[in-house]
């Protein structure tokens, strides 16, 4: 088995479990609700801060008991952190060349017209790597439900406000947490506790 | 435990007897792959990943341990035991010398 074979499908049988998805989802929903709100704007570090220890703790305590441990070979963090900014910036080009393009790119009112269809790019990019990583088709279609839906308000929300952005943001966070639930749900009733101690 | 054996006949240089048997036993090549994979893995896992009983796994896994190809860890999370299985780099020499080995062997395959 290569370094990817092993590495994927201990990737994928961890985040299969749907556990990930529902603290994921808290990235869209938390946004969604604060958005309009500058005031809260600090609360947006509040799952950046505690979706790893919160998920780590989780995972001890639901899914370790019925499917083992085992530590995948980390992506180096710099690399990770530069494809992402390197994406995020090209993301954010090519929404300014198409506002160029249409004449409007000075205009703050058709950025946050357009911040669907760039919320769906960005977001898209980080369910297209889970989709890449673990193989898993249901991640594929959210990557391009995250597209759709984000082209698709754009162009029909036309008020130069936040409101599809807004949509976008909670219509994504309640499917992503909906479809974990479904799937822990599943995953809990089809793995019970294994009573299996490391014996050796 | 390597397949060091010296015959009288050409069998004894045919590149199947240099397989190093003990990489060469699936239960224990399907071990050690896993682990090729991973920064390490528990027992749980282990066993789920590779279908074996416990007490194979156990017994395969103290020959790997036996022979430095892997390493164990035993530590305490949460209060709960929890050992911990990690291939060395004897273990991933072993790996590589092995795929060459049978390259060798798959080569003297007739087609």
């Amino acid at each position: 088995m290569s370094n990817n074979a092993a590495d994927r499908l201990a990737y994928r049988e961890t985040i299969g479990t749907g556990l990930a998805d529902m603290l994921i989802a808290s990235f869209f929903i938390i946004p969604g609700i604060l958005i309009d709100r500058p005031h809260l704007t600090w609360l947006y570090v509040v799952p950046l801060l505690l979706l790893g220890p919160v998920y780590r703790a989780l995972k001890r305590r639901f899914l370790e008991p019925r499917l083992g441990h085992a530590a995948l070979k980390s992506e180096p963090p710099g690399r990770l952190l530069g494809n992402i900014t390197v994406f995020a910036m090209a993301a954010v080009v090519l929404l300014g060349l198409l506002l160029l393009l249409l004449g409007d790119a000075g205009d703050p009112g058709q950025w946050r017209r357009w911040s669907p269809a760039l919320a769906g790019l960005l977001f898209g990019a980080g369910l297209f790597h889970a989709a890449r990583r673990s193989g898993l088709l249901r991640y594929v279609l959210l990557t391009l439900v995250s597209l759709l839906t984000g082209v698709l308000l754009s162009v029909t929300v036309t008020e130069p406000s936040y409101r599809g952005l807004r949509i976008y943001l909670l219509a994504m966070g309640i499917l992503v947490f909906v479809n974990g639930l479904f799937l822990f749900t599943r995953f809990t009733r089809r793995h019970p506790v294994q009573e299996i101690e490391n014996e050796h | 435990m390597s397949t060091d054996d010296k015959g009288n006949g050409d069998g004894a240089q045919h590149p199947i007897r240099r397989l190093d048997r003990l990489v060469h036993e699936p239960s224990r090549l399907l071990i050690l792959s896993f682990l090729h994979g991973l920064e390490h893995a528990d027992f749980l896992f282990l066993l789920r990943q590779t279908g074996l009983t416990r007490g194979n796994l156990s017994s395969h896994v103290s020959k790997l341990e036996g022979a430095g190809l892997v390493e164990v860890e035993k530590s305490f999370v949460d209060k709960i035991p929890r050992t911990l299985y990690r291939i060395t780099n004897e273990g991933h020499e072993a790996l590589r010398r092995y795929r060459k080995q049978m390259f060798e062997v798959l080569a003297d395959l007739p087609e």
